[in-house]
């Protein structure tokens, strides 16, 4: 047998008691062996005895140094072992004699080269593992340590404010408790309602399916995106169909009454005609732009939101309530915000922000996006972001603008390689997985086509940020008024 | 007997009863004044007993002038002459 004299590597059978007793580590070498299913214990390194009196001192003196030299140790440690292991092999290889060829197929059958690599790659996961623990030792260390300073020192009251307001969002309670107190709060809502509304008026003017709201909208002809997108943002919200029975009616001659602003005790009564849902002539067809542009208005008519009937109402509804009748071409360019709190009045809060500055140098707005929105505006975003919640959030958001004029184009999300936005352009937010941290979102254009991004890439691509959140003691305040005006 | 228990407890009585300590939990923990909250004990299910959670009474509170709906919970013992262990959270 050729291979009788080479030798294995001891390794200690962890059954056999006296085997374990005699590989009790005496030296810091001993502790720093390889051992299977042990592996390499640098642990023990760190609480070994000899020393430690005085290297507790020297870590209470220095701490930071103290990890920095036990890393390094372990770090050189790891190389020694490795560069042992190959020495001790490379002696034994030339002790059995044999030519090159017959020792690297010696190691490729057995398996040497695999289990000293195996062995390197252990150590190194093994010190990896033990970086990061220090490491994330003294960062919580460090961070504890600046948090007591900071509250020493005079902390700044926006940041005061905002920790309070993130500490009262912090979830004390289970989802499933959570969850059960938003059923029980619908059934609230239901019960405090008059709805003017039927159930099967607003399934056939609101809704595609049965028991879903599905507000596929498509913004037509008319630069209206801002109106588009924030009524189909407000569809996304499971409160829709309340707000919308307890504030509309269709009459028995198909015209439509709507109180604006939407379960308001004294909403202004807004009546659409059948007539004022169809396309209107353009009065500004082929004449030059009344806000600017060279290009002549080639759109002979000017067409409503295409989409079920009840939507294309609300958006008649807004428009007629601000311009005074349904006038297409004046509702053109817009916030998503105005018309939300347009329509929700004051049982919506605003929650907007946007990143675009005048520079009074260039004489012109600069768009740099969410991404560039100062510490305490990028809390609030990623605040709301992460605990967008449909029940109470309602968001519209709009592209940075054309760096080219007024040109209307298409522009690739950056950091993606298959979205396209328009500048200049709304979308509304149907939702947000706040753990996967993607942003799902509706083009007027086309509401059915979601858009996924990550947060990252929505912050880059997105300068305005137009949304509402639902305040719930005023829709129950103004339902319970709704009830008792209706009941007198 | 915990069932039997509930039977014969009226969840609105008892979060009447407890009133000052709901409103406490929610004052303390969002830094509102007592006054500013109302608790919806008119409405059939601004009070209810939980069914997620045993012995668990679930009560809705209303932030009247930051517009924010509070729930606050706590567990009940000795038959409902006891609420402990309350919480809050937002709802929305």
């Amino acid at each position: 047998m050729k291979f009788e004299s080479f030798e294995q590597p001891k390794t200690a059978d962890q059954n056999n008691p006296s085997d374990q007793k005699e590989k009790q580590p005496e030296k810091e070498e001993d502790l720093l062996k390889y051992e299977p299913g042990v592996g390499i214990r640098f642990t023990e390194l760190l609480k070994k005895e000899s020393g430690e009196t005085s290297e507790r001192q020297e870590e209470e003196r220095n701490p930071d140094e103290f990890a920095t030299q036990k890393i390094q140790s372990a770090e050189s440690k790891t190389v020694e072992l490795g560069t042992d292991s190959q020495q001790r092999l490379d002696e034994i290889e030339r002790s059995v004699g044999l030519p090159a060829e017959d020792i690297s197929v010696i190691r490729e059958e057995m398996g040497l080269s695999g289990r000293l690599g195996k062995i390197g790659d252990e150590a190194n996961r093994l010190l990896g593992r033990l970086k990061e623990k220090v490491s994330g030792l003294f960062a919580k260390e460090k961070s504890s340590d600046t948090a007591t300073e900071k509250s020493e020192s005079n902390e700044r009251p926006e940041y005061s404010e905002l920790k309070d307001y993130l500490k009262r969002e912090q979830r004390e309670l289970s989802r499933p408790v959570i969850e059960e107190a938003k059923r029980k709060r619908d059934q609230l809502l239901e019960a405090r309602g008059i709805l003017s509304m039927s159930k099967a008026d607003f399934d056939t003017n609101f809704s595609s399916k049965e028991f879903e709201v599905r507000a596929d909208l498509k913004q037509q002809n008319v630069g209206d995106c801002y109106a588009v997108a924030a009524i189909h943002a407000m569809s996304r919200s499971p409160h829709f169909e309340t707000i919308c029975r307890s504030s509309m009616k269709k009459l028995p001659d198909g015209s439509w009454q709507v109180r604006v602003p939407l379960m308001s005790e004294n909403g202004q009564m807004v009546t659409i005609t059948p007539e004022e849902l169809l396309p209107q002539k353009n009065r500004q067809f082929l004449r030059r732009s009344e806000k600017g542009g060279v290009m002549p208005d080639l759109r002979r008519k000017l067409m409503p939101v295409k989409g079920k009937e009840g939507l294309q109402v609300l958006e008649a509804a807004f428009i007629k309530q601000k311009f005074g009748s349904v006038d297409r071409l004046a509702a053109e360019g817009g916030w998503g915000d105005e018309v939300l709190l347009s329509l929700g009045g004051d049982n919506f809060k605003k929650y907007s922000i946007d990143s675009s500055t005048y520079n009074p140098e260039k004489k012109k707005w600069e768009y740099p996006g969410l991404g560039s929105l100062d510490e305490k505006n990028m809390a609030y975003l990623d605040h709301y972001l992460e605990n967008f919640d449909p029940e109470v959030h309602m968001a519209t958001v709009s592209t940075k603008h054309s760096k080219i004029g007024e040109v209307v184009g298409f522009y690739k999300a950056k950091g993606t390689t298959a979205k396209f936005l328009v500048p200049g352009h709304a979308y509304s937010i149907s939702s947000v997985d706040a753990e996967k941290r993607m942003v799902n979102l509706a083009n007027p254009w086309d509401t059915s086509k979601p858009i996924e991004l990550t947060f990252d890439q929505f912050k880059e691509n997105f300068s305005g940020f137009n949304a509402i959140r639902i305040d719930s003691a005023k829709l129950l305040s103004s339902m319970r008024h709704v009830a008792e005006k209706k009941a007198a | 007997m915990e069932q039997d228990n509930k039977k014969i407890i009226n969840p609105h009585e008892l979060a009447k009863i407890f009133e000052s300590q709901i409103k406490g939990v929610v004052s303390e923990k969002f830094s509102i004044a007592p006054d500013d909250l109302a608790l919806l004990l008119e409405d059939k299910d601004g009070v209810y007993f939980s069914k997620e959670e045993v012995d668990t009474l679930c009560c809705f509170v209303v932030g009247e002038k930051n517009g924010f709906l509070y729930l606050v919970t706590g567990k009940i013992e000795e038959s409902g002459k006891s609420l402990i262990n309350l919480k809050s959270d937002i709802v929305s």
